[in-house]
């Protein structure tokens, strides 16, 4: 370091000025380009982790969620599992149903005919009896060879008593058979075949993989699965690829492993995907690439430009004040750090600080590290904020979405299972009405056999209890037969209604149930079948209010009786009653009554697909943002939860555990804001979605989650970088010391005249070099050279943010015409998010109002630069113009801005209140100004250029603003008129002007011989003076004064060269006059003395005087200045 | 400076020289390759993408740039086709799960095997076969021009499902010693005819089977008569030595792991 600085100084004190001053900025420009480089690197570097960061969080993410799909594919294959089961047991309900109604079915003289009723009765499409080898005694529609091997499992059973065999489908080229048997008699098998093309379709739409994967996820995030066996598109949504071949279609074989985790390229777009084996497919879960990535390399572009532009300005500002005290020969103040000695044993101070640098440095730097704080912490504020309302956003549409598709499923499936179970009770109800001996006959002893209580109606007579023979009713409970019939065709309850609506015989414990015909009871649609108002009923699948979930399902039940010889009533069958219609019959009369089958099904599967269909079910299995939860709401003015993150809120009113009502926006804007619900805070994005508020609640303890770690590092970066820059500029060592005292006094500035462009300080100390006030409203400027450090500096940083605004301008119109995709600026624009003190709000402003700013200032250059050479008038226009747009845009932008931030401006307008307000802020002279403003530009009273006066202010028209009105004075000083105060305007622009001089000669003159002078003299003037166009005229007598004979003379000229033309006749008259010796009149005073006559010489003496003055004046050069009023 | 820049000429000129000799002399032209194209995971035709993909194409394309041509044809054979295509000339060489039988390898030239496979039989779960002694009295569906119907007998009757009998006269559609079997054009059809009932076993390799499983089948527990896949090239071709030292150098250097392990998913 020492022999470093020795050489230094060494060198530099061989160096010239010149050499010295450019040494010092080169020195400094290394200095920042090395900053710069630093800095960008650094940055480069955090971005860099940053993004590898993200990526691996989102491949984490993606392993956390593949393992919720994989769950979900799993549910999915018990659930056809249970779908397949369902079906299956209803066939082989109707199997056992049929053995039960045809006995006779296992007999060898079966034919074809019966087994034609048999499929009419089971409502199937085939039905055939076999035996174990395959031989076929009946069949109806049944073309199949059962002999072969295939048909193995249905005849294994024959032998085996009761059996079932496990159902199979064949895929046959006109559908899919499914094959059922059962074991009856000896050694045959009941085979029922069912076309299965439309279960089969429809249990795997239910359970498909697009069922399973479709929205399983997030937003951004897609599931697909790949076939092992094929290589196709299980399910893909991108581009429609379900069904192509995978491996040409952006899957390479490599990625078909056990597992995966790398990118996928679909649709264009890069995917980062995890993929695992299950069950012969692949399925992976990927996250489009650039979507989080995207909103981090924004921030972390943004930072790094604030980031740059930061340290590029603070070592500006040290490299400006350098070079000055260089060029200017100032010592700057410093103190010494560090003292030592040269080799020649000299006392030296080897670094020094550079007090007069670092006071200006300082409050930069902490402005920028304040700036890169604020504009990081709001961007990612803004980005999170906006991820999350976005994802919010997809997720109650797609709990909305999730519900209508759950409903559909449940809806196709509640019918089925209607149209299938009301089947079966039709089947059981024929089949008791054929055999009543299975539930008719019983002992009345016995302990599940109830008497019926006996029931009378207001009248007296007997309702119910007794049937019509008189004989006592029995209610029989836990009837075997029906227990076991509930058991083959996985009924919950059978009941069997009498005529007077009370049960006969159940399988239940409960045997006191009386249908009612109250229309308001949920029994009414049956006590209907009884009253012959219809057959069936069948009440679709829903709670009972008890957390059980039951489908109750009726059909008119006939059962017919005789009155036997001891007056007991006895139960007969069907096949009596038809040979009593046919007057076959040989006993009593049969009488027929009408009751009522009914059984109750728990169908399992539909139950776990009503459940889907809950709202409940749905939130519960939808995340925000990984830790977020959904709220759902009514919209009840309580707003009553529905569903909570916390189960005990379920139930109670919203507001009342501490979510805001703005939350709850009825005309369906979204709401995003801070709540606190039982202590914790959440960020609320809600809104209204049909027929309920659905908002999705991260707590914000995690809203920064992925991101905050960057804020910090990017911080200790700028403190680094900024610190590190601001000492080095500083700091200096004993050769630059050496430097400025050898300097020092020496002013290297070339800075010709020190008055114009003078110095100006101000109040704050600071110095400014201008050349005057109207700098400011021209695009006068004062030479770079010239400037002092200060304006050096405000000019780069006028740069360079300028430069920084027109560039996010650029970045923001891209972005909403769709060329770049930042999500943040699209989110802003065309999100749902509520008006209000809020960030998006906020974003939304700030980005309007750099657009209108920098538009206008866009529309003003074109404006101004379109109408600059075309005229006076233009420019005044044009002038007019841009204040109108400058103005314009900002009334508009406030407007704006207060619109957004939840102000009714609308009505504002509306009621005038903007109108009052302007006239209560005393703006009322204003609108005076500007209306007179615009009469002025356009009835051409004065164009800018003019030469006018105003009261007694005379001069130029500089510029016609809206509001203000600017003449300039020929010494250039500058006043501004209001414009509504100029009134009595003189316009004293015109085509010529005559300058008027009045000269006065004595009386005692001869009037002739003064004329005849003038006359011969004037002619020459003109030719002196060139500004006279036409003249001078000698015009006669003007006055007869008190002491003195006036004579006009006038000369045509310009009006600009009027004043100063009169100055010169009268110099021009007077100098004729004194060449012709002709007197001009003066007052004379004559003193008398009484003894001394001296004094009368002295006064004499005068005339000399003045002619002495006069031919001064008249060696001087003319000068063509338009100066000075009078 | 100027001796380092000689070496670079050297090594580069050594370079080239390598690159030409490795060539063996063969520069461009197409290479036909006979190729099956309906077995996944070996050589699957893709009608949508016109393109054939699996471990054998990828393991033809090899040998076709080890031995220097500019590209590859694929032209699709069956089991049935492959010999009567590769004896007229329709195609250089069949890589086409094509396994060594003496049979055969009279007729042709084989490289070394590349890849080893094993016989196994498919049936429906429903038929409830469970064992290859079970098998006795079935028709079994084999691929016609395969030798798969002649392994399973041979190895039934090792096992004593069915009487030993005389393999020299054995035709597939003609035995009758316990077992028989049908022929069929396509996989796709014995698949079908499964599926019916019309036979009730599929015998094939397994690399084939594999392609025809679904959850209502079964594998029947045994494996037997390790096929041996080689690239076959007619009788005394020009290509046969070059061929087989092609597969040596992929079988040895690794390739041909590396594409198993690819393919096998």
């Amino acid at each position: 370091m020492e022999t470093n600085t020795k050489k230094k100084s060494l060198f530099w004190s061989l160096l010239d000025d010149k050499k010295q001053k450019w040494h010092v900025r080169f020195r400094f420009i290394l200095v920042m380009a090395i900053a710069l480089a630093a800095v960008t690197l650094a940055i480069l570097v955090i971005a860099g982790v940053r993004l590898r960061s993200t990526e691996r969080h989102l491949y984490d993410t993606n392993w956390v969620r593949i393992d919720t799909v994989l769950a979900g594919l799993g549910d999915g294959v018990v659930e056809q599992d249970t779908l397949n089961e369902e079906y299956d047991k209803i066939y082989i309900a109707k199997l056992i149903n049929t053995d039960y109604h045809y006995s006779r079915v296992s007999a060898n003289d079966v034919d074809d005919a019966m087994f034609r009723d048999i499929c009419a009765y089971a409502d199937v499409e085939s039905a055939a009896i076999i035996d174990g080898d395959g031989k076929v005694y009946a069949s109806w529609q049944c073309p199949y060879d059962f002999t072969l091997k295939r048909f193995n499992m249905l005849r294994a059973c024959a032998s085996v008593p009761g059996a079932t065999a496990q159902p199979f489908s064949i895929e046959y080229e006109d559908g899919v058979k499914r094959f059922f048997g059962l074991q009856v008699g000896t050694d045959r098998v009941l085979v029922f075949v069912e076309d299965w093309t439309e279960v089969k379709a429809n249990i795997e739409r239910m359970t498909s993989w697009e069922a399973v994967l479709r929205g399983m996820v997030s937003v951004d995030t897609v599931s697909i699965a790949i076939s092992l066996n094929d290589y196709t598109f299980l399910y893909n949504p991108i581009d429609d690829l379900t069904g192509k071949y995978a491996l040409q279609n952006g899957v390479p074989i490599e990625c078909l492993r056990e597992t995966y985790e790398g990118e996928l390229t679909f649709g264009g777009e890069t995917w980062c995907a995890v993929g695992k084996q299950w069950n012969n497919a692949m399925v992976f879960v990927m996250t489009k690439a650039d979507t989080n990535l995207s909103n981090d390399s924004l921030l972390i572009f943004l930072i790094a430009v604030v980031l740059i532009i930061c340290v590029g300005l603070v070592t500006a500002y040290g490299v400006i004040i350098n070079i000055d005290n260089v060029r200017m020969g100032t010592m700057p103040r410093f103190i010494t750090l560090l003292k030592g000695k040269d080799s020649d044993g000299r006392r030296k101070n080897l670094l020094n600080f550079n007090l007069t640098v670092a006071q200006k440095v300082l409050p930069i730097m902490v402005m920028g590290i304040l700036a890169v704080v604020l504009i990081g912490f709001y961007i990612q504020t803004l980005n999170s904020l906006s991820a999350i309302a976005y994802e919010a956003n997809w997720a109650t549409d797609e709990i909305g979405n999730k519900l209508e598709r759950n409903t559909e499923d449940a809806e196709t499936l509640n019918t089925e299972y209607k149209a299938l179970f009301l089947d079966k009770c039709v089947q059981i109800a024929r089949m008791l009405e054929e055999n009543p001996q299975y539930i008719m006959e019983f002992d009345t002893e016995a302990d599940n056999v109830h008497p019926q209580p006996v029931e009378r109606n207001e009248a007296g007579e007997i309702v119910s209890g007794l049937d019509v023979y008189g004989n006592p009713c029995w209610s029989v409970s836990e009837q075997e037969f029906l227990i076991n019939l509930c058991e083959n065709n996985a009924i919950e309850r059978i009941a069997v209604f009498d005529e007077y609506g009370r049960i006969m015989a159940t399988n239940q414990e409960d045997w006191y149930f009386t249908i009612t015909g109250d229309p308001e009871d949920q029994s009414y649609p049956f006590w209907e079948i009884l009253a012959e108002h219809r057959d069936t009923t069948a009440q679709d699948y829903a709670g009972d209010g008890e957390g059980g979930f039951s489908q109750y399902i009726g059909t008119a039940f006939h059962y017919y009786t005789i009155q036997d010889e001891d007056g007991s009533t006895r139960y007969v069958t069907k096949e009596d009653y038809a040979a009593q219609l046919a007057g076959r019959w040989a006993g009593g009369p049969i009488l027929k009554h009408r009751g009522l089958l009914q059984i109750s099904i728990v169908p399992e599967r539909l139950r776990s697909v009503m459940e889907t269909a809950t709202l409940t079910y749905v939130a519960s299995h939808t995340t925000v943002h990984g830790t977020g939860s959904i709220l759902i709401c009514d919209t009840s003015p309580e707003h009553i939860c529905i569903y909570s993150p916390d189960p005990n809120d379920i139930g109670r009113s919203a507001l009342s555990i501490g979510y805001s009502a703005e939350a709850f926006n009825e005309l369906g804007e979204m709401f995003n804001g801070i709540v606190t619900v039982n202590g914790t805070e959440y960020l609320l994005t809600s809104k209204l979605k049909g027929e309920h508020f659905i908002g999705a609640a991260v707590p914000t303890s995690t809203v920064f989650s992925t991101g905050d770690s960057f804020l910090p590092v990017v911080v200790e970066v700028t403190v680094v970088a900024l610190l590190v820059v601001s000492l080095y500029m500083c700091l200096f060592g004993a050769g630059e010391e050496q430097m400025y005292r050898d300097n020092e006094g020496v002013d290297h500035s070339r800075v010709r005249n020190e008055q114009e462009p003078f110095l100006l300080t101000m109040p704050s100390g600071k110095t400014r070099r201008v050349r005057s006030a109207a700098a400011r409203w021209d695009a006068e400027e004062v030479a770079w050279r010239d400037m002092t450090p200060d304006q050096k500096f405000g000019a780069v940083a006028k740069g360079v943010l300028s430069a920084f605004a027109i560039f996010v301008f650029l970045c923001i119109v891209a972005s909403l015409l769709g060329l770049v995709k930042i999500e943040a600026v699209n989110y802003v624009y065309d999100g749902v998010w509520s008006r209000g003190l809020n960030i998006f709000a906020l974003t939304r402003c700030i980005i309007t109002l750099l657009l209108m700013l920098v538009g206008a200032r866009l529309v003003e250059f074109i404006i101004e630069s379109a109408t600059a050479n075309i005229g006076s008038r233009a420019e005044t226009l044009g002038h007019l113009l841009s204040s109108v747009v400058r103005y314009g845009s900002a009334l508009v932008s406030i407007f704006y801005a207060l619109y957004l931030f939840g102000l009714d401006t609308g009505s504002l307008i509306a009621s005038a209140g903007i109108l009052s307000l302007i006239v209560g802020l005393g703006a009322q002279s204003m609108i005076q100004d500007i209306l007179a403003g615009l009469f002025i530009v356009f009835e051409g009273e004065f164009r800018v250029g003019d030469i006018v006066t105003v009261g007694d202010f005379r001069g130029n028209v500089l510029e016609i603003g809206l509001r203000t009105t600017k003449i300039e004075d020929p010494t250039k000083n500058i006043k501004v008129f209001n414009n509504s105060n100029l009134s009595g305007i003189i316009n004293m622009t015109k085509e010529a002007s005559y300058a008027a001089v009045d000269v006065s000669i004595e009386y005692g003159e001869s009037l002739e011989r003064v004329e005849a002078v003038l006359a011969a003299e004037l002619p020459e003037v003109k030719n002196r003076l060139p500004a006279i166009l036409d003249g001078p005229f000698y015009k006669g007598v003007s006055a007869l004064g008190q002491n003195s004979v006036d004579l006009k003379i006038t000369a045509l000229c310009k009006e600009g060269d009027r004043i100063q033309l009169c100055r010169d006749l009268y110099r021009a008259v007077y100098l004729i006059f004194n060449k012709h010796d002709i007197n001009v009149p003066f007052p004379q005073i004559t003193v008398s003395y009484l003894k001394e006559d001296e004094k009368p010489r002295q006064e004499e003496a005068k005339p000399n005087e003045v002619d002495r003055t006069l031919e001064k004046l008249s060696e001087d050069e003319e000068e063509e200045d338009d100066e000075d009023k009078t | 400076m100027r001796e380092r820049r000689r070496w670079a000429a050297i090594l580069l000129a050594a370079l080239a020289l390598c690159l030409l000799t490795s060539c063996g002399g063969i520069t461009g032209g197409t290479l036909k390759v006979g190729v099956k194209d309906d077995t996944t995971n070996f050589s699957l035709y893709s009608a949508e993408s016109q393109e054939y993909s699996g471990m054998e194409i990828d393991l033809a394309r090899r040998i076709a740039r080890k031995l220097g041509y500019g590209g590859v044809e694929f032209v699709a054979v069956t089991a049935a086709t492959r010999e009567e295509m590769l004896d007229r000339g329709e195609v250089d060489m069949v890589i086409a799960t094509f396994s060594k039988t003496e049979e055969r390898l009279e007729k042709y030239d084989f490289s070394t095997t590349y890849y080893t496979d094993y016989v196994g039989v498919m049936v429906e779960e429903s038929s409830l076969i469970g064992s290859l002694s079970e098998l006795k009295d079935c028709r079994v569906g084999v691929m016609s021009g395969s030798t798969n119907a002649l392994t399973l007998a041979q190895y039934m009757a090792e096992q004593g499902a069915i009487p030993a009998f005389d393999e020299d006269s054995f035709t597939p559609a003609g035995f009758d010693g316990g077992v028989t079997f049908v022929e069929f054009e396509t996989y796709a059809d014995i698949s079908r005819a499964l599926e019916y009932g019309e036979v009730d076993a599929f015998a094939a390799d397994r690399s084939i089977l594999n392609v025809y499983m679904d959850d209502s089948r079964v594998y029947l527990p045994d494996e037997f008569s390790p096929q041996e896949y080689g690239v076959c090239t007619p009788k005394g071709s020009q290509l046969s030595a070059k061929v087989e030292k092609t597969v040596q150098t992929i079988l040895s250097d690794g390739t041909m792991d590396e594409l198993i392990q690819k393919w096998r998913n």
